[in-house]
């Protein structure tokens, strides 16, 4: 297993000076070294592009709507929701919240890597965050044909038409996200020039797709909150 | 006299495109406030829609409310039919963009047309639904005017791929134009923005599955907020297309100052 950075932050701002780097990542992110005096502040930058950013929030603020919905219907049929709760069992809801965690990570990893210009490595740690969210949608699919076969089903009660109609979308967003790991895998390949380090707009493309997956983790973390654990 | 016939062609053509940017920035403008200017008064205000009637209602409910505003649905299905003529306008310009831009073409320009017309049918078709149902409420069966207001509501939201297809298509428009910078004619979070839209849009077909919660055609997430989303992208869209269509009218009036200064030393 290739060495694992220690945090984004101080990827993102400073390098061991072995390490070879990106002429695309110097040229933006560059800290000028003060050996004697403060560290100077890192320079405000917006991870991959502002308009990408217009997507995140609008797709969290929809989800919020959703999530809105939720606690309000939940406050009009306390005793059916809490029934319904009850029925679910929490082991794939945890299961998938460390899936999707630990594929955050791995993808955490595969920026910080490109940025280094370790593509090898970084497209071994997208591969990973992959085969996370693979088993994330087969955990899905168990834990749905489970309740399909108690009978419970969108139709049953409300919850349950939350339950289906959130995790389905969810499962939407995690499919387009597998779609966009393929995509940045394919991204990390080495450039015809073996030399070449990977192009600004490569790397861009890349920290796009990190934060959409990002965007995918968190709103599982809420939702797996709101469906198995609201009391 | 060659050169002056040259001069008088130029001033012509240079006239003649000023002329059909400003039938574009109208389209673009006008269409879409107007748009949005008609459909709200005959939705909200004459219509009374908003809170819309609940999938759950009887039918003798459902032909009370009707009947209490008969005029008023008429009337506000006319403004709403008027309203998607006006979108037709606007769809013209973006789809008029997309054959043209460096990241378009014949193929997205006409998907975007069949999509916008598709998308005019069923606006149009919906304002008619609610119109017959409000044609003779307390004349016929009560479950007969029922029927035809859930056709109005679900023929609202159910057919939300072409609406979805038109933004994806303006969204694939945006990001293969791989300029930077000043040169780019639309801003890529237009193209951002369009894929939300195509995204957001989803929740309203399941109104088809649900009678009542979020999901209902009444509800907050089958019906008003795929109904926000779509006038936030009208305004995102109108706004970046005025800014490029301005821009492309002041080049223009650049090079026309070149030529009238060139006219001028020349004599």
């Amino acid at each position: 297993m290739p060495e694992a950075p220690s945090t984004a932050s101080s990827a993102a701002s400073s390098t061991a000076p072995s390490e070879p780097r990106s002429k695309a990542l110097s040229a933006r992110d560059e800290v000028p070294a003060r050996p004697d005096g403060p560290a100077l502040p890192v320079p405000r930058r917006i991870p991959g592009e502002a308009g990408v950013w217009v997507f995140i929030l609008g797709d969290m603020t929809m989800f919020a709507a959703f999530f809105g919905c939720f606690v309000h219907d939940r406050s009009r049929h306390l005793e059916v929701f809490a029934w319904s709760q009850a029925q679910l069992k929490i082991g794939f809801g945890a299961v998938n919240t460390c899936l999707l965690l630990t594929g955050s990570l791995f993808v955490v990893w595969a920026v910080q890597a490109a940025r280094r210009d370790a593509l090898d490595t970084a497209r071994r740690f997208i591969a990973l965050a992959f085969v996370c969210a693979a088993v994330f949608g087969v955990d899905k699919l168990i834990e749905w044909s489970d309740k399909i076969a108690h009978g419970l089903t969108p139709a049953t009660n409300l919850y349950y038409m939350y339950f289906f109609m959130f995790t389905g979308l969810h499962a939407v967003h995690v499919m387009i996200g597998m779609v966009v790991l393929a995509h940045l895998w394919r991204l990390c390949r080495r450039p015809a020039q073996a030399a070449a380090p990977l192009s600004a707009a490569r790397l861009r493309t890349l920290e796009v797709g990190a934060s959409y997956w990002h965007l995918v983790d968190l709103l599982w973390v809420v939702l797996f909150a709101l469906l198995y654990l609201m009391a | 006299m060659p050169y002056e016939a040259d001069t008088d062609e130029t001033r012509t053509a240079v006239a003649s495109q000023r002329e059909r940017i400003e039938l574009n920035l109208w389209c673009v403008r006008g269409a879409g406030r107007l748009l949005f200017l008609l459909f709200f008064v005959g939705w909200v205000l004459l219509a009374r829609f908003v809170p819309a009637p609940s999938p759950m209602q009887t039918s003798e409910e459902i032909v009370r409310r009707y009947q209490e505003n008969v005029h008023g649905i008429r009337l506000g299905a006319t403004f709403m039919m008027v309203s998607f003529c006006f979108w037709a306008a606007w769809g013209a310009v973006v789809a008029n963009w997309t054959r043209h831009s460096p990241g378009g073409g014949r193929v997205l320009a006409m998907i975007q047309i069949v999509s916008l017309t598709l998308s005019e049918m069923v606006g149009v078709l919906c304002s008619f639904l609610w119109g017959l149902a409000a044609y003779r409420p307390g004349e016929i069966s009560p479950d007969i005017t029922r029927t035809l207001n859930d056709a109005g509501w679900l023929m609202f939201l159910i057919p939300w791929p072409p609406f979805s297809m038109w933004c994806v298509a303006l969204a694939v428009a945006v990001f293969r134009d791989r300029r930077e910078g000043e040169v780019r004619e639309f801003p890529r979070w237009t193209g951002y923005l369009s894929l939300l839209t195509a995204f957001l849009f989803v929740p309203a077909g399941a109104s088809l599955f649900f009678k009542e919660g979020g999901y209902a055609y009444n509800g907050l997430l089958g019906m008003y907020l795929p109904l926000a989303i779509f006038f936030i992208w009208v305004e995102g869209v109108t706004w970046a297309m005025t800014g490029k269509l301005k821009a492309e009218l002041s080049r223009l009036d650049r090079s026309g100052e070149r030529i009238a200064d060139r006219i001028s030393t020349d004599a």
